[in-house]
């Protein structure tokens, strides 16, 4: 909302006129004059509020603008044949699966530009689990829609200069621009592998066969030798792979559809409206293999859907030919999270997965998500408002206040000593059980208006720690442990050096 | 057919069992059933019933917040609505301050109206897009004749300002508002008739923890201005125990455990409680807690299990469990429960 000293200012303003109006009533030509301004001005509606409004000619202006920039980033997002060494990079530390360096993402709106994820730095290790809080509107969901390159465009755009850097398994290409397959290899009967007479393995060989089951001829009518390619246990054929870092953000559309659904899966908040209701959940989760998987046929899509669904708790032979409609909302769900996980994938976004759901079904969800990140090895980027949540999940934490971090740490670190006031205030304004207190905490104020923001700290005017330094710019990030940060002018001096 | 059977319950008496009404309470419900008709035969009659409510006895003490929890689909918003009679009353008897308004209309009805409100859950679908703030807080004002027409912008700013609004929002329309604000606009509509009763269906659950405190800290000062009585249904346990003085745990449209809230909080009796409990997340990292997870999903209120609704999910199950089902019955003074791990005698 807007400030409150203005609104102060508009509220006092209304009735001085008036009372300067009542008292002294036809003393002279120019009070009268006033007065019927201000009869004239409130039948008009003109002495009312406004500064909550944005005029017509304002709005056209911006939206002008505003085109000719979401022209561009459109248009450098759908160009084709883009060589790969543009959005190529290196990551900073081998561990890491996601590094976010300075993500801004932004939307164009007829109002102004919102700056929903504003210069956001932070990483995702190998094998962790990462939780984002924050009340809604904090730029959680658009952070990791960005990674997505999901968000909603051609309003919301990321901005240049943000780098969001993704390590991706890809398949080997030979000089034909065709995967290397990985071949089977013969072996004895104890399962060593047989040599040839150069020393290298033997590689099995077999003769190929056409769909029927016949053999096929060469031109001269011997039948055809072929290398056997290695399958898995469902009989999806293997290929060599290799790692590679990209730049997410430069990424154009037709690459990054490879990356999305296959290595990074999202998880939604509303499995009813995010599955598909006119097709049955089997088709829904082949589709995902089958698109995703090069070689994969219909059988050995199905086999990866059973042992998927199987995974995840339910029994595949009931749920394979129901729609969506048939299942109840915790098996929606676990449906989901089964279409995140069938392409084995890197990294795993739950965007408040269990937000819908009642208390018992998000205890059945949250242990089934923690056992699955051990089983697959993968990282959880876990969005969630419920601080129960985060603390029972998260091994990292990050808080988000409209549209920046303000702090970060591990888990123990953000419960334990938390430093940002809004932090502080988040944890004391929720109830917990067997926890008494006669009044809760409460933070006072709203989250202010994401349209030009202040240049001072954001949560300045909800503070109740704030000190002369917060008038000044907005805070820089702070260590205070090797993994704790936080932006705060309060812990200025206390870094750890 | 034993629909048919309850359905004709409406004229029995009410049951000897229960002990009188106190002067303290304001709301005494007694075996509350709402049945909605899903199926009906050729001639219209109603052949199969969607047991909403079935059968649930509660007492509400002046002054004192009861907090119903349960999960979605467990009838806690359709009780609050039966109790106001927002639906019609299928069986059972409603006594608001010692007087049965389960079988009154008309008139007498709609004088007793301005005495029980109601807080909805979502406050951005709640309140008319095409009204005044202004307009919405009154409107009930001046349908009820509850102030002199000359009085009447002076008292809705009085209530505006009760409720932490600003005044000059009067004019202003609901989609000007954050989700905390719309809910206080709620919160004022259904205080400016000055009721004695509010049912708040869950207020908070819309909204932003930051704001969820605000809202439950106004909420606990206009009880304290104004001698409010609350039912607060909510699914959020922990805001729940906050608020109330009483608590009752809901599942499948039966009440399985009710009492004060120290006593359900530290001894829950039934295994639902029980499972509800230790599902809460708590945020705490360093707490490891003994989870019990249920299994399964919550059957159809359709067609709900035979005998103990509960028996499905629970751990405890008995062969008695699926057969009969187990009276509510009272094993610490202010503690009901309605299990058959406990005696039944």
């Amino acid at each position: 909302m807007e400030n409150k000293d203005e609104e102060l200012k508009n509220v006092n303003n209304v009735p001085a006129e008036e009372a300067g109006a009542e008292e002294k009533p036809t003393e002279n030509k120019k009070s009268v004059l006033t007065s019927l301004k201000g009869w004239v001005n409130r039948k008009l509606g003109k002495d009312k509020d406004k500064s909550h409004f944005i005029s017509a000619k304002d709005s056209r202006r911006i939206q002008k603008e505003n085109f000719k920039i979401m022209r561009e980033y459109e248009a450098r997002k759908r160009r084709k044949n883009v060589p790969e060494e543009e959005y190529l990079d290196e990551m900073r530390d081998p561990n890491n699966v996601v590094e976010f360096e300075d993500l801004n993402t932004w939307f164009f709106t007829s109002a102004g530009v919102v700056k929903a994820v504003n210069g956001v730095t932070f990483s995702i290790p190998q094998g962790a689990t990462v939780g984002v809080v924050g009340e809604s509107g904090c730029g959680k969901s658009v952070t990791s829609l960005s990674l997505m390159q999901l968000v909603a465009a051609p309003t919301g755009q990321v901005i240049e200069g943000s780098k969001i850097r993704f390590r991706s398994t890809v398949n080997k290409k030979d000089e034909n621009g065709e995967f290397i397959p990985i071949y089977e290899y013969e072996t004895d009967e104890e399962g060593n592998q047989i040599l040839d007479e150069e020393g290298n393995p033997k590689i099995k060989t077999q003769v190929k066969k056409d769909k029927k089951g016949n053999e096929v001829k060469g031109k001269d009518g011997q039948p055809i030798i072929e290398k056997v390619q290695a399958k898995d246990v469902n009989g999806i054929p293997l290929y060599e792979t290799e790692e590679k870092t990209y730049n997410v953000a430069k990424m154009p559309t037709e690459q990054m559809r490879t990356i999305r659904g296959r290595e990074i899966t999202m998880i939604f908040q509303e499995p009813m409206t995010s599955l598909n209701p006119v097709f049955t959940i089997g088709n829904q989760l082949d589709e995902t293999v089958l698109l995703h998987t090069p070689g994969a046929t219909k059988e050995s899509a199905k086999a990866r859907t059973f042992e998927i669904l199987r995974l995840v708790g339910i029994i595949p032979e009931n749920v394979y030919e129901r729609y969506p409609h048939e299942l109840s909302g915790g098996m929606r769900q676990r449906v989901m999270i089964a279409m995140a996980l069938v392409c084995h994938p890197k990294l795993i976004i739950a965007d408040e997965p269990t937000t819908a759901l009642d208390v018992t079904i998000q205890a059945q969800i949250l242990d089934l998500l923690r056992d699955i990140k051990d089983k697959i090895n993968g990282s959880i980027m876990l969005i969630t408002h419920d601080l129960g949540v985060i603390a029972e999940m998260a091994d990292i934490v990050v808080v988000m206040y409209a549209g920046r971090i303000i702090e970060m740490g591990t888990a123990k670190e953000i419960f334990d000593n938390p430093m940002h006031p809004y932090t502080i205030g988040l944890q004391k304004s929720k109830p917990a059980v067997n926890k008494k207190v006669d009044r809760l905490y409460s933070i006072p104020g709203a989250v202010p208006n994401p349209i030009n923001m202040p240049h001072h700290c954001y949560f300045k005017d909800r503070c109740d720690r704030r000190v002369g330094k917060c008038n000044g710019d907005y805070p820089c990030m702070i260590d205070v442990s090797p993994t704790h940060k936080v932006a705060c002018h309060l812990y200025y001096g206390e870094e750890n050096k | 057919m034993e629909e048919n059977k309850v359905l004709d319950a409406q004229n029995v008496q009410p049951n000897a069992e229960h002990p009188p009404i106190g002067k303290d309470d304001i709301l005494v419900v007694r075996n509350l059933k709402k049945y909605f008709p899903i199926e009906k035969n050729f001639f219209g009659k109603p052949i199969r019933f969607l047991r909403a409510v079935d059968d649930v006895s509660l007492t509400v003490k002046k002054g004192k917040t009861m907090g119903i929890v349960g999960e979605s689909g467990c009838g806690k918003t359709t009780m609050g609505r039966t109790i106001l009679r927002l639906h019609d009353v299928t069986a059972g008897d409603v006594y608001f301050e010692g007087r049965d308004i389960s079988k009154i209309r008309g008139r007498e009805l709609r004088n007793i109206r301005s005495d029980m409100q109601m807080i909805f859950q979502d406050p951005y679908s709640s309140l008319s897009p095409r009204m005044p703030v202004g307009e919405i807080i009154g409107e009930a004002v001046r349908a009820h004749g509850l102030v002199d027409p000359s009085d009447y912008r002076d008292y809705i700013l009085y209530i505006m300002k009760k409720c932490g609004l600003q005044p000059h929002y009067f004019d202003r329309y609901p989609h000007e508002f954050s989700g905390g604000q719309r809910q206080r606009i709620c919160i004022a509509r259904s205080l400016a008739l000055q009721p004695k009763f509010v049912i708040c269906d869950e207020p908070v659950s819309a909204l932003d923890v930051s704001i969820q405190a605000q809202i439950i800290n106004l909420l606990d000062d206009l009880q304290n201005d104004m001698g409010l009585t609350y039912l607060f249904i909510s699914h959020d346990l922990s805001v729940v125990e906050h608020i109330s003085d009483d608590i009752g745990v809901m599942y499948l449209g039966s009440m399985v455990e009710s009492g004060k809230k120290e006593r359900i909080f530290d001894n829950p009796m039934h295994p639902y409680t029980q499972a509800l409990f230790s599902a809460v997340p708590v945020p705490d990292p360093n707490v490891k807690m003994n989870r019990i997870i249920l299994k399964g999903d919550i059957p159809s209120p359709a067609n709900p299990p035979k005998g103990c609704k509960f028996h499905t999910r629970c751990r405890h199950c008995m062969d008695v469990c699926k057969e009969v089902a187990p009276k509510f019955k009272e094993y610490e003074p202010d503690h009901f429960v309605a299990c058959h791990l406990y005696s039944q005698d």
